[in-house]
């Protein structure tokens, strides 16, 4: 009886199996994903050239090995002479975030921005979704400045430019612009020298005395960091500056816990007490300057060294001993982080510290200078970014949008009004300050899309997410702020699931808008990135490295002819051509003419503690924290407190502190250590995955004194956030 | 046994079945077979599982109505965004760090590649998939069924390769991967499915004790 009813089940369903349109049926084997094995092109073990593109100092050149089309291995490419054959912990652990299960695998579309109700969608169904609304905007405001693009630093290949470019390719649009990291101390430079050019960091090595100011190499540069210490050995002394005992301050000769944002009032004392015991060296100044003699005025008038001590919280003597040492060893180096200028008198106090540089003739010389970046070797066409807007395209321009109060400028955007954003390689959700602002500024508008490789804030406030490929999975070129060493990035895998790059993406996009709207995007809707990485390269840029084509990358990462001391030819940047002690080019952008100090922003009763938020060791702002690696050493935030204010506040080890101000509040375990100071806590700035909430919830969007004449908005003074903790 | 009732055909219709029901869930295109899922679950009925297995039977009881809310939830189970509340990965849980496209992964390309399969754009898809080895499955039980009703030997190397298979890789995981669809579904379907998957999954390996019977 059994097998009666089972013989006409099997009738039964042949039949209905088909019919209900399951996956083939019982006579006729339909493959769906698995198909008779084709040759592979991907067989055996290959190696290639990539680069890490973070927003990092190092910009590593990796060797990539690839097994039978699997990416197997990292490592750090020895050609690469200021990499030397290593990465760092974040580097290694890229094969994870290639196969972490949790990548963003497909296009989705959320039902309910916040609701946590994803779809998957096609590729065509999300640009059909953004097009649709990108045309709609445009033909309901007359233009696409309603449209704002927040991109930036979570991924510097030149060819990741032509994100910029896909908006520029809709019309005129709105602009996340400026920088959050460095604006300050670039325009420092500028002011002073023209433009930021630094010694090649493997000249560290040559100088004979170093200050590392308010720069933590051993946890963000750690490449440098074997120069640092080749210096130390060769006897240079190692002076660390900077209010948090770091783990580079620890392999210092010297560390001085200096108070935070009084890095001017240090500088001016050494430079006063320089001038006083006729230290300086007047004959460069006298050949490469301007305004030393108002500045020697002014330290006359007006800096002491009792002064600078009390500002400083530095003994005087311990201030005069570093000035007699910095100005006596030739040549004396000094390195200008990029945490010590994000103060409301950041730019200022580069100035000053420049000007140290300058007085004692250290500048332009092999082992000497005031190292902060560069950008010399970036002379890229840029081909991907540059595009056309269409004929007739409304507005007289793109709009500018403060990146370091995007929240606030998104919402008080007016005559268009924003509607839409675009995010990608950025997680402002995570990164900016005021968060909730930010947060406020997702929620009121029409429509979010976000191109990123994992869940995160930003991609949680999103309609749509678009999955994007890792280095591995696409072409591109990399140069680094720091070094000069020019790296290609060659594709060593298939994308995995549906990622795709932004430049791929834009090119679809086009197709569609374009399909919907002839005439409505100007971006190239076809095209080979690997031509495209080619079309980014020009004579500048081979004479400069000494290839005559690009495709000779292929061997290795190259790294330029000259240029290596910053300044040698003594031909300054500025418009007379010298040094500008004196700038009347910073008067034009509302700033005292000479490196004078500014006060610095002091806690207020109720908030008397400074929280600094540094960057962590294993993460670059909200990338390389969520991976498992990284997950296993460190999993959670904590709050850093000096045992004197714990002990005062009845704070343990352990116990959750609640760390507040009028923007809200954060609560987080205490770390209880004597690196920091009585009246600072410290909180880095990671964004770790699964937690709400980040330290960026009471950071103001306070900006920083300069940055406007060089990144067109001022920077951001992350570390003047002044909070009270309590035990919770 | 008889060789007759080694290779019953209905015996294995019922499971393809089954296997392509699981198949097309996992791969998400359940979801525009809304329309015609009561026919679906008439025919699942028919096999009578349901009767041999209690977390089958278990399971149909749960997966009456297919819903929106169900998208949703096999989507943070499965697909994302968000981190994978049950990564449809044989990886994700045999790896000892649970990454993809790993040892695990490869072992299981070498076990297409026996019968001469590989995954359609191989190296973009994890080969591991629970839908790809699900189908893996279902192509070595046809294999079996065609070869002896053609009357070829060959059929008992594709049931061979069938409960190697089972044993040394989807039995092995789907168990952990169903409890945590269990752990985490906030939908009735999903949670039915799992139980479905682990039941039937669970009683094809049991048959590997009787193997030598039924071979």
């Amino acid at each position: 009886m059994k097998e009666i009813s089972r013989r006409s089940f099997l009738k039964g369903t042949a039949a209905t199996g088909a019919a209900l349109g399951l996956s083939g049926s019982f006579y006729n084997f339909l493959f769906s994903g698995l198909e008779p094995a084709q040759a592979s092109d991907e067989t055996g073990i290959q190696k290639f050239q990539n680069a890490c593109p973070r927003n990092c100092y190092d910009t590593c050149s990796i060797l990539s090995t690839v097994e039978n089309g699997i990416l197997t291995k990292v490592e750090g490419n020895p050609q690469n002479t200021f990499t030397r054959g290593r990465l760092c912990a974040k580097g290694y652990t890229y094969t994870r975030r290639v196969y972490s299960p949790d990548r963003i695998k497909y296009p989705m579309r959320q039902n309910g921005r916040g609701s946590g109700n994803w779809e998957r969608i096609s590729w065509d169904e999300a640009y059909t979704l953004i097009a649709k609304n990108i045309l709609k905007i445009k033909k309901e405001y007359g233009s696409t400045l309603p449209i704002c693009l927040n991109k930036y630093s979570g991924n510097f290949d030149i060819m990741h430019y032509g994100i910029e470019g896909m908006l520029s390719s809709f019309g005129n649009t709105s602009r996340a612009t400026g920088t959050p990291c460095w604006p300050a101390g670039i325009d420092s430079q500028t002011f002073d020298m023209g433009t930021i050019v630094n010694n090649d960091p493997e000249d560290l090595v040559n100088s004979k005395y170093l200050i590392l100011w308010g720069v933590n190499p051993a946890w963000t540069s750690v490449h440098s960091m074997y120069f640092v210490q080749e210096a130390q050995r060769r006897g240079c002394k190692i002076v660390a500056i900077d209010p948090v005992l770091t783990q580079t301050a620890s392999k210092a000769d010297l560390y001085l816990q200096i108070k935070p944002s009084t890095d001017g009032a240090l500088a001016l004392g050494m430079a006063r007490y320089i001038l006083d015991h006729n230290l300086i060296d007047a004959k460069w100044l006298m050949n490469n300057a301007l305004g030393y003699n108002e500045f020697f005025d002014y330290l006359k008038n007006n800096i002491t060294t009792d002064w600078a001590a009390e500002k400083t919280g530095l003994p005087k003597n311990v201030i005069e001993t570093l000035a007699r040492e910095y100005a006596t060893a030739k040549p004396a180096n000094i390195w200008i982080g990029y945490g010590m200028q994000r103060h409301a008198n950041g730019g200022q106090n580069v100035r000053a510290i420049d000007a140290l540089a300058a007085i004692t003739g250290n500048i332009g010389k092999s082992g000497g200078g005031a190292q902060y970046a560069h950008l010399e070797t970036w002379g890229f066409n840029y081909h991907a970014m540059v595009q056309n807007k269409p004929a007739g395209s409304a507005g007289s321009g793109d709009r500018a949008i403060n990146i370091n109060n995007f929240g606030a400028e998104v919402l008080a955007a007016k005559e268009p009004p924003i509607k839409m954003l675009w995010i990608a390689c950025r997680n402002p959700m995570s990164q900016d300050p005021e968060t909730s602002v930010v947060k406020k500024a997702f929620e009121a508008m029409d429509f979010v899309v976000t191109a990123d490789q994992f869940f995160n804030p930003s991609v949680a406030m999103s309609d749509i997410v678009l999955p994007v490929t890792t280095i591995f999975e696409t072409w591109g070129v990399n140069v680094s702020y720091w070094h000069y060493w020019l790296c290609l990035n060659q594709q060593a895998i298939k994308p995995m699931y549906e990622s795709k790059n932004d430049i791929q993406i834009a090119m679809e996009l086009s197709k569609k808008m374009n399909e919907l709207e002839p005439g409505s995007c100007t971006f190239p809707t076809s095209g080979d990135l690997k031509d495209w990485v080619g079309k980014e390269f020009n004579t500048g840029i081979y004479n400069q490295f000494g290839i005559s084509d690009w495709k000779e990358l292929e061997k290795g990462p190259v790294k330029t002819k000259a240029g290596h001391v910053a300044w040698q030819d003594g031909k300054f940047r500025t418009s007379s051509g010298k040094y500008e002690i004196w700038s009347e080019e910073a008067k034009k952008f509302g700033h005292l003419p000479l490196p004078v100090y500014r006060e610095e922003l002091k806690p207020a009763n109720e908030y008397p503690y400074r929280c600094i938020s540094p960057h962590w060791k294993l993460n670059i702002h909200s990338q390389f924290q969520n991976l498992d690696w990284m997950q296993a050493i460190n999993n959670a935030p904590f709050i850093e407190i000096h045992p004197e204010t714990a002990q005062k506040m009845g704070i343990q080890e352990k116990d959750n502190v609640k760390m507040y101000n009028d923007l809200g509040y954060i609560v987080l375990p205490a770390k209880i250590t004597e690196t920091v100071a009585q009246d600072i806590v410290v909180v880095y700035e990671a964004w770790y995955k699964d937690k709400n909430f980040n330290v960026n919830y009471t950071v103001k969007a306070l900006p920083a004194d300069m940055g406007k004449k060089a990144t067109g908005m001022p920077g951001m003074a992350f570390h003047d956030n002044f909070v009270n903790i309590a035990k919770v | 046994m008889k060789q007759n009732q080694r290779y019953n055909p209905a015996e294995f219709q019922r499971k393809f079945f089954v296997y392509r029901l699981l198949q097309d869930y996992y791969s998400g295109c359940l979801w525009q077979k809304k329309d015609n899922w009561n026919e679906i679950l008439l025919t699942l009925a028919e096999t009578r599982y349901q009767e041999e297995i209690i977390f089958f039977d278990l399971g149909m009881r749960l997966i009456q109505k297919l819903t929106q809310e169900a998208v949703y939830d096999f989507n943070r189970l499965f697909v994302g965004p968000e981190k994978l509340l049950a990564p449809p990965y044989e990886s994700a849980y045999r790896n000892a760090e649970g990454l993809l496209m790993q040892k695990e992964t490869t072992d299981v390309r070498k076990f297409y590649s026996i019968v001469g399969l590989s995954v359609v754009g191989q190296n973009r898809e994890p080969d591991d998939f629970i839908g790809l080895e699900l189908e893996f499955l279902c192509f070595l039980l046809y294999q079996a069924v065609s070869c002896f009703q053609r009357g070829e030997e060959r059929a008992d190397f594709y049931l061979n390769v069938y409960f190697e298979f089972l044993n040394m890789h989807l039995g092995n995981w789907v168990s952990d991967h169903c409890e945590d669809v269990l752990r985490h579904s906030t939908s009735y379907f999903c949670k039915g499915m799992a139980m479905l998957t682990k039941g039937f999954i669970e009683r094809e390996k049991s048959l590997l004790m009787h193997k030598e019977e039924i071979l």
